[in-house]
C-alpha cells in the first residue's frame, strides 16, 4: 500500500522500538519474573516515599513535602500503569478492535485514567466523609463497582464483536477521507461516525467507573492526616502518570495495528474484512477479559480488609 | 468463517489467560521482623512474627481501631483489634509457611497476639508453632511470611530476622527472596508436590528465612 501517513509515523516508530526492546530482552534471556519483580520493587519503593512525603508534609504548609508528594504520585502513577492491572489490557484490546483514530485511542486512555481517579475522590469524599459510610463499606462499594465495570467490559466486547459480525459496514477508515465525505452527507458515513463516538463514550464509562484502588488508599491516608486536598492533588498527579503510560500503550497498539492492516490489506474490501476480523477478535477478547477479571475480583475476601 | 471464529476464540482465550492472574498486585505493605525461637535443647519450636503495617493500611484501619472515637488510637485499642485480626488470619495459615526438612506447611498452632500503635502505624505480633520442634543442626529449617492473595507485600528489612533462645549465638537467620524456589531452601530433596502449602501470587515474591546453627 501507500507509504504511512505522517500522523502514524511517530506511534509506529515507538511501537517498533518497544517491540525491539522486548525481543532484545527475550533474546538476552531476561526472566519475565525478574522484570515483574523489578517493577514491583520500584512501585513499593515509591509507595514508601509517598507515605513518607505525606507524613513530612503534615503539620502546616510544607511546600517542599507537598511538591515531593506530587512528583512521587506522578511517578507512582506511571509505574502503577506499567505493571499489571489498571485497565491497560481492556483499553488496548478495545483500541485494537474498535478505535480507528489514534487521537481518540489516546484520549480514551487519558480520560479513563482520570475518571478512575475522580471516582475514587467522589467515593472517599462523598460516600465516606459526607454520607458517613464506614471505610470498610466504602471499599466494599468500590469492589462492587469494580465487578460492575467488568460485567460492562464483557457486554461492550459482545456488542463490538456482534456489530462486526452482523452489522453494516462501518464508516471509512481514513479520517482525512471520511470527514469531507461526511459533510457531503453520506448517510452511512455519518451514521458510522456517530456510532463510533457512542462506542467511545460507552468504553470510557465502562473502564472509567472502576475507582483506582491506589487512589482510594492515598485519600484515606490524607483524611487521617488532615491532608485532604494534598491527597486529592496527589491522586490527580497519579492519574496523570497513569494516563501518560496507558496512552502510550494505546497509541502503540493502534499504530501497530495500522502497520499490520496496511501490510496485509490490499483492496478496500480486504482491508474491511481484516478490520472486521480484528473487531471480532478484540470483542471476544473483551468478553473473556471481563469474565476473567470478574472471577478474579470475586475471589476469597481478604482476611484483613 | 468457522475457522476464523475458532481462531478468534482462541486469541480471546489467550488474552484472558495472560491478564487474569496478572491483574493482582499489592497495594499496601508490611515491614516485618521475625525471630526463630529455640527450645532448651536448641531445637526451633516456634517463630515470632512482628508486622508493622504501612500508613495506608493503618489509616484505613483507624476507624475500626479507634473504638472510643477520640481520633486517637491507644495501645489497648490496637491490642483489641489485633486479637480479632489474629483470629481472622487463622484460616489463611497466619500468612506464614514453615519449611522443615523438605516439607512445607502452614502453621496450625499460633498464640500470643499483641497489638500496639506506633507513630501512626499499626504494629502486630504473634507466635506460630512448628508441628514438632526441629533441630536446625540436623535438618533444613526455614519459614516464609506472605499474603497469598498478594494484596499486602510483606517484607523483611535487612537484618530483620533473628534467632532467640538458649544457644542462639551459634545460629544465624539468613534472609532471601524467592529467587531459588523456597522448596530448595527447605531441602534439596524433591518436595512432595501433592502436599501444597498455601500458594498464590504472593508466594512468588515472598521473603524466606533460612535458619542455620552450628
Amino acid at each position: 500500500m501507500t507509504a504511512l501517513a505522517g500522523r502514524w509515523r511517530l506511534p509506529v516508530l515507538l511501537a517498533s522500538l518497544a517491540a525491539g526492546v522486548a525481543v532484545a530482552a527475550w533474546a538476552a534471556g531476561v526472566d519475565p519474573d525478574a522484570v515483574a519483580r523489578w517493577l514491583q520493587d520500584g512501585r513499593l519503593a515509591l509507595q514508601h516515599r509517598l507515605s513518607d512525603a505525606m507524613a513530612g508534609a503534615r503539620g502546616g504548609l510544607d511546600l517542599a513535602g507537598a511538591a515531593a508528594a506530587l512528583g512521587i504520585g506522578f511517578g507512582y502513577g506511571v509505574l502503577h500503569a506499567l505493571g499489571p492491572g489498571h485497565g491497560k489490557a481492556v483499553v488496548s484490546t478495545y483500541v485494537l478492535g474498535a478505535e480507528r483514530r489514534m487521537r481518540r485511542a489516546m484520549a480514551l486512555a487519558v480520560a479513563s485514567a482520570l475518571v478512575q481517579g475522580v471516582v475514587a475522590v467522589v467515593l472517599i469524599l462523598g460516600a465516606s466523609e459526607l454520607l458517613g459510610m464506614t471505610r470498610r463499606a466504602t471499599f466494599e462499594a468500590a469492589d462492587w463497582i469494580e465487578r460492575g465495570s467488568y460485567v460492562l467490559v464483557a457486554a461492550l466486547g459482545l456488542w463490538i464483536a456482534g456489530r462486526a459480525l452482523f452489522g453494516r459496514a462501518p464508516a471509512h477508515d481514513d479520517c482525512a477521507v471520511c470527514a469531507p465525505v461526511g459533510r457531503l452527507s453520506s448517510f452511512s458515513v455519518q451514521d458510522g461516525e456517530l456510532r463510533d463516538r457512542r462506542t467511545w463514550w460507552a468504553a470510557l464509562g465502562t473502564i472509567g467507573i472502576r475507582p483506582c484502588s491506589g487512589a482510594l488508599l492515598v485519600l484515606v491516608l490524607g483524611e487521617s492526616m488532615d491532608l485532604r486536598w494534598l491527597a486529592v492533588a496527589v491522586v490527580v498527579a497519579m492519574s496523570l502518570g497513569t494516563a501518560l503510560a496507558v496512552a502510550g500503550l494505546a497509541g502503540a497498539v493502534a499504530g501497530l495495528r495500522e502497520v499490520v492492516v496496511r501490510a496485509l490489506g490490499g483492496d478496500a474490501a480486504r482491508v474491511e474484512l481484516l478490520r472486521r476480523g480484528l473487531s471480532v477478535v478484540a470483542g471476544l477478547g473483551l468478553v473473556a477479559l471481563g469474565a476473567a477479571l470478574l472471577v478474579a475480583a470475586s475471589g476469597p475476601k481478604h482476611p484483613l480488609m | 468463517m468457522l475457522r476464523n471464529s475458532l481462531a478468534a476464540l482462541g486469541a480471546a482465550a489467550l488474552v484472558a489467560v495472560s491478564t487474569g492472574a496478572a491483574e493482582a498486585h499489592p497495594h499496601v505493605w508490611i515491614d516485618m521482623r521475625s525471630a526463630a525461637l529455640l527450645d532448651a535443647s536448641g531445637r526451633i519450636e516456634a517463630v515470632r512474627i512482628e508486622w508493622t503495617f504501612d500508613r495506608f493500611y493503618s489509616s484505613f484501619a483507624i476507624e475500626e481501631l479507634d473504638t472510643d472515637r477520640d481520633r486517637k488510637v491507644s495501645d489497648a485499642e490496637a491490642d483489641r483489634w489485633v486479637r480479632t485480626a489474629f483470629d481472622n488470619i487463622a484460616e489463611t495459615g497466619y500468612f506464614a509457611e514453615l519449611l522443615v526438612d523438605g516439607r512445607n506447611y502452614p502453621p496450625t498452632k499460633a498464640e500470643a497476639p499483641v497489638g500496639r500503635w506506633q507513630d501512626g502505624r499499626l504494629f502486630m505480633s504473634f507466635v506460630v508453632r512448628l508441628d514438632a520442634p526441629a533441630d536446625p543442626r540436623k535438618v533444613a529449617v526455614g519459614y516464609m511470611s506472605y499474603d497469598p492473595l498478594f494484596y499486602i507485600d510483606v517484607r523483611h528489612p535487612d537484618g530483620g530476622a533473628t534467632v532467640e533462645g538458649p544457644g542462639s549465638e551459634a545460629c544465624s537467620a539468613a534472609l532471601g527472596r524467592s529467587e531459588p524456589s523456597p522448596e530448595t531452601v527447605a531441602s534439596a530433596a524433591a518436595l512432595d508436590k501433592t502436599e501444597t502449602a498455601p500458594s498464590g501470587l504472593g508466594r512468588l515474591f515472598a521473603d524466606y528465612v533460612k535458619v542455620t546453627c552450628r
